[in-house]
């Protein structure tokens, strides 16, 4: 095998396999007691902001192995997504959600799930999640896939295991915020089981995710070394 | 590695070889963009990583980036690269 697709692949077991093995095994409980809940998660964010940068470096050095072409459809599909997973991003950040890591208590307020949380109740995994898979069809190559693939199955993969533990967590909160919410982006929507939220997401919101689509877009080659390409 | 290339082509590809005035011979290849703002440099550069199987930051333009007739410099091992691009050039002869 390719050196530089090797150092690929075991970058992106050690991104994996750090990341579930601290957050879904026995070793979180045991960690959090010696370290502490802080403690803890300082060690799991550190780990796992070592480990992408390992695995970020290992993907810009690997080699272009072609497995689907280039087409203008395909590169249209970043283009096209990337706006709502910004939008999801940025209002998933800057809102409160009783999903996320310590916040719990939030699911006993009166709105458990307030503005993008209409919209899927793991906004922040749904932004990284449609961002990697847009970018693993527009790329088409196996470095891509592999890279764009393990980060997807992660925050996807992710959604089903956090909604897992909070549902032990949350109690009897947990079929209040599960009714009004959907794991899948406007699930729970377009079953009727709530309404969206404008106001509460906030033309704000919407603006800044907007400008962050325009400031990704146009600094694309000075973050990833390559401009955005679609072909005619 | 010298490259002879066609922007606002029909295709994405790499032609052949072909001789150059100069007695020598360069690869011919298409892209579909138009030389504009670096548009049909940026789509050599990547066919030119998706062809050969390198990472797209070990190539780089450093002759001709506004001419038809360029020299793109391969980054790595000299050893490795010649012997995995003369495949890939008799590849291109064959083909």
């Amino acid at each position: 095998m390719d050196k530089g697709f090797l150092s690929l692949v075991i970058a992106g077991i050690a991104f994996c396999g750090s990341h579930v093995l601290l957050s879904s095994t026995r070793l979180r409980g045991s960690l959090r007691d010696q370290l502490g809940e802080r403690g803890f998660l300082a060690v799991y964010s550190l780990t796992s902001l070592a480990v992408f940068a390992w695995f970020v470096a290992a993907y810009s050095a690997a080699p272009t192995i072609v497995l689907w072409p280039r087409q203008r459809w395909t590169a249209l599909i970043p283009v096209t997504v990337m706006p709502l997973a910004t939008i999801l991003l940025v209002a998933g950040y800057s809102t409160r959600n009783p999903t996320a890591v310590g916040m719990e208590r939030l699911a006993r307020a009166d709105d458990p799930a307030p503005g993008i949380l209409s919209v899927t109740r793991h906004p922040v995994m749904w932004a990284i999640g449609l961002w990697a898979v847009a970018h693993l069809i527009a790329n088409g190559d196996l470095s891509s896939v592999l890279f764009f693939g393990s980060l997807a199955g992660l925050a996807l993969g992710g959604t089903v295991l956090i909604d897992r533990k909070k549902q032990l967590a949350l109690g009897s909160n947990w079929p209040r915020l599960a009714q009004i919410t959907s794991n899948l982006p406007f699930a729970a929507l377009l079953a009727g089981r709530t309404k969206l939220h404008w106001r509460d997401i906030g033309i704000l919101r919407i603006a800044a995710g907007l400008l962050l689509y325009a400031v990704l877009y146009l600094a694309h080659p000075i973050i990833t070394g390559l401009p955005v390409i679609v072909p005619q | 590695m010298a490259i002879r290339l066609s922007p606002r082509a029909r295709s994405d590809r790499l032609l052949g070889i072909i001789a150059t005035a100069n007695g020598g011979r360069a690869v011919k290849a298409s892209v579909t963009l138009p030389a504009q703002n670096g548009q049909a440099n940026e789509a050599l550069l990547q066919l030119l990583a998706r062809a050969w199987r390198l990472p797209r930051r070990d190539l780089s333009i450093v002759v001709g980036a506004a001419s038809r007739k360029k020299i793109v410099h391969v980054a790595g091992d000299p050893d490795e690269l010649v012997a995995k691009l003369s495949r890939e050039i008799a590849s291109l002869l064959d083909g």
